[in-house]
């Protein structure tokens, strides 16, 4: 008896087996007075397998992409009439995918979707202006307001959820330094139009600003956290 | 409050390399659990882990992401106890708990405390157990005393809990190359459903020690051997082995350094031993001793951990982005740890707490989790002399731990009392 309990001894293995073990657990040889679940030490479990529907589905989803973005770019290149047009049909799918998985369906900061959404959108936006003939566009318009909006977007999502944890400011840093990315390519000759660019660089210069007044402390704190080596 | 201060911490040297390697196999969980004279009330277990939490900043923290390095962050969530539904040392998923990285489970008479290794090693998890019990003990209205065996639940945490100790002992020019061996491993049919079997041996610590110093040794060394011939005898006697069978052994730094620290501050020896035809248990024992006692000598130690630190520091590999480091640091763990060692046997030691708490407590047990290709592992704590000999394993066959507990009986004709969780065995 070793505290209270009732004991038998394993005829094979002459150890001590606890008397709601039904089976010795070394040779599996069946222990006779064996009391059902009295000061059982381990849960009766349930071998149900894990649910894993989801994935089967994003494999038919994966599988239908696949085959027509292929099946599209096999036909412009069968029928080349100096047109690369199947691009747009596989950006489009490769976008669809990445708004339903990333932006609607994972669980995500917004700070990252909007992040994410951005470069999405400006990759498309350039990607039919060179197919349009370069008028630059995008880059002079599109890239620079969507900048402006998605560093207001994130302001507004981050500022508004300040006092929960946790502290998700990295978002407002990465946006300020994208601001500065339409002067660059501006400066490089990628834009013509000046105005634009230079506002998207602006807000940029705005966060900056707020982050060293209203946030110093946590603004250093972050990079830190983000940065360390 | 100073621990507010900290708003966040660096991953340990050793607590690095487990973000990186963990999956739903191997999980990088371990469990230290008390057994209790009555059975848990849940209610008061909550308070009871709330209560603990300002004690323990480090632990409390929940993992983020770095461009570099993953940091813990601390937590102001309310922690979570669990009843136990699964088999031992799953993987936490921190989205379901709150985003922490450790679980706390009740069952019958039983608290235990899963740990993901990043946090603390079983050291950590030990004190971090005895204060839990404490609370719980003293929440329940009985007359318990911290003493000095463990930490008051409303005293605060030193700076040196908090430190990293891996980088306060680092000496770079203490480094020796870590070039080892790879090691057979064990064979076996895994499970159907991913699970692990434990079994536990429970005997006398006083009566053991006896037996062991009779034949020279210490408990440690004494079943380190058990282990590794219980593994030759069963799946390496005969066949053309080649690779030696080793047992890596862990080693709590804290005895070598005067270091407090609640994190991460261990190293490991591993014990080789070669698989020829004719192997004696003696001549085991011997090898065993020899190298376990070569090991643990300081000079041996410490440049192997520099060795950890050195590589961490390395500037090449400290500007690598963290996604493209996680998939370094996963062939690391493979080369470095899985490859190199057979099984693996951690020694808790014994667990000490004041007068007043021990007539609550039955005794402990110490899991660590098993996943191909070490499928079959070894926890040992002792505690007011019951010592807990505890196997886990991913493969279905049981030859091994019924070669070492039935040599066990045997050689000291102790009474071993022998309990499982039975996962695994056939079922509807």
């Amino acid at each position: 008896m070793i505290g209270g309990y009732l004991m038998s001894k394993c005829k094979n293995c002459h150890v001590t087996i606890d008397d709601h073990m039904d089976t010795c657990p070394l040779c599996w040889h069946r222990m006779k007075d064996s009391s059902s679940d009295k000061q059982k030490l381990y849960p009766n479990y349930s071998y149900d397998p894990p649910i894993k529907r989801q994935l089967q589905q994003y494999k038919i989803f994966l599988f239908i992409s696949i085959c027509v973005s292929s099946l599209v770019l096999l036909i412009n290149f069968l029928t080349w009439q100096g047109k690369f047009w199947s691009i747009f049909v596989v950006a489009g799918i490769v976008y669809v995918w990445l708004l339903v998985v990333h932006t609607i369906l994972q669980r995500r900061h917004v700070g990252l979707k909007i992040l994410v959404q951005l470069i999405a959108i400006s990759a498309i936006m350039i990607m039919i202006d060179k197919l349009a003939g370069w008028h630059k566009w995008s880059t002079n318009y599109v890239i620079p307001f969507l900048i402006m909006g998605s560093a207001i977007s994130i302001n507004i999502a981050v500022s508004t959820t300040e006092m929960r944890w946790p502290d998700y400011s990295i978002y407002q840093i990465i946006i300020m330094v994208v601001g500065l990315i339409p002067l660059v390519i501006y400066l490089l000759g990628g834009a013509t139009v000046l105005w634009p660019n230079v506002a998207a660089g602006f807000v940029s210069f705005v966060i900056f600003i707020a982050l060293m007044i209203f946030k110093d402390k946590k603004f250093k704190q972050e990079l830190k956290k983000r940065f360390h080596a | 409050m100073s621990v507010r201060n900290h708003s966040w911490y660096k991953l340990d040297n050793a607590a690095k390399i487990y973000p990186a390697i963990m999956s739903d196999k191997r999980t990088s969980t371990f469990r230290v659990s008390a057994i209790l004279y009555e059975i848990i009330d849940p209610t008061i277990l909550q308070k009871a882990l709330s209560d603990i939490k300002d004690r323990f900043p480090t632990l409390f923290v929940s993992i983020r992401k770095g461009l570099f390095w993953y940091f813990f962050e601390p937590n102001v969530n309310e922690p979570i106890v669990w009843p136990e539904t699964t088999s031992p040392c799953r993987v936490i998923n921190p989205h379901e708990n709150n985003g922490y990285l450790f679980k706390v489970y009740y069952h019958n008479k039983r608290i235990s405390m899963e740990c993901f290794h990043s946090l603390t090693d079983g050291n950590g998890v030990k004190e971090f157990l005895k204060t839990l019990v404490f609370q719980y003990l003293s929440l329940k209205g009985y007359d318990v005393d911290c003493e000095d065996s463990v930490k008051v639940p409303y005293s605060h945490p030193s700076k040196q809990e908090i430190e990293d100790s891996f980088i306060k002992y680092y000496d770079k020019n203490n480094v020796v190359g870590r070039e080892e061996p790879l090691a057979e491993h064990i064979e076996g049919i895994p499970f159907e459903d991913e699970g692990i079997n434990v079994i536990h041996g429970i005997l006398s610590a006083s009566k053991l020690n006896q037996y062991a110093k009779s034949q020279g040794m210490t408990i440690t060394v004494y079943l380190a051997s058990l282990f590794i011939y219980a593994i030759y005898e069963e799946s390496m006697k005969y066949g053309n082995y080649q690779k030696p069978i080793k047992l890596s052994i862990p080693v709590n730094l804290r005895r070598i350094f005067p270091s407090q620290t609640m994190r991460n501050f261990s190293s490991y020896i591993n014990v080789a031993v070669m698989p020829t035809h004719s192997l004696s248990f003696e001549a085991v024992a011997r090898n065993v001793m020899e190298q376990l006692k070569n090991g643990s000598k300081k000079e041996n130690l410490y440049p192997r951990i520099n060795a950890n630190v050195k590589s961490e520091k390395h500037p090449v590999i400290r500007g690598v982005p963290l996604v493209f480091k996680n998939i370094v640091l996963r062939e690391v763990g493979s080369r470095y740890g899985e490859k190199l060692i057979t099984a693996a046997l951690s020694n808790l030691g014994i667990i000490h707490v004041p007068e007043s708490m021990k007539k609550h407590i039955d005794y402990f047990t110490f899991i660590l989790p098993a996943a191909a290709p070490n499928p079959l592992n070894l926890g040992v704590c002792s505690f007011n002399d019951k010592l807990s000999i505890n196997f886990t394993r991913s493969i279905t066959e049981p030859n091994i731990i019924r070669n070492f507990f039935r040599r066990l009986a045997h050689d000291t004709g102790l009474d071993i009392r022998i309990y499982s969780n039975d996962w695994g065995l056939p079922h509807e």
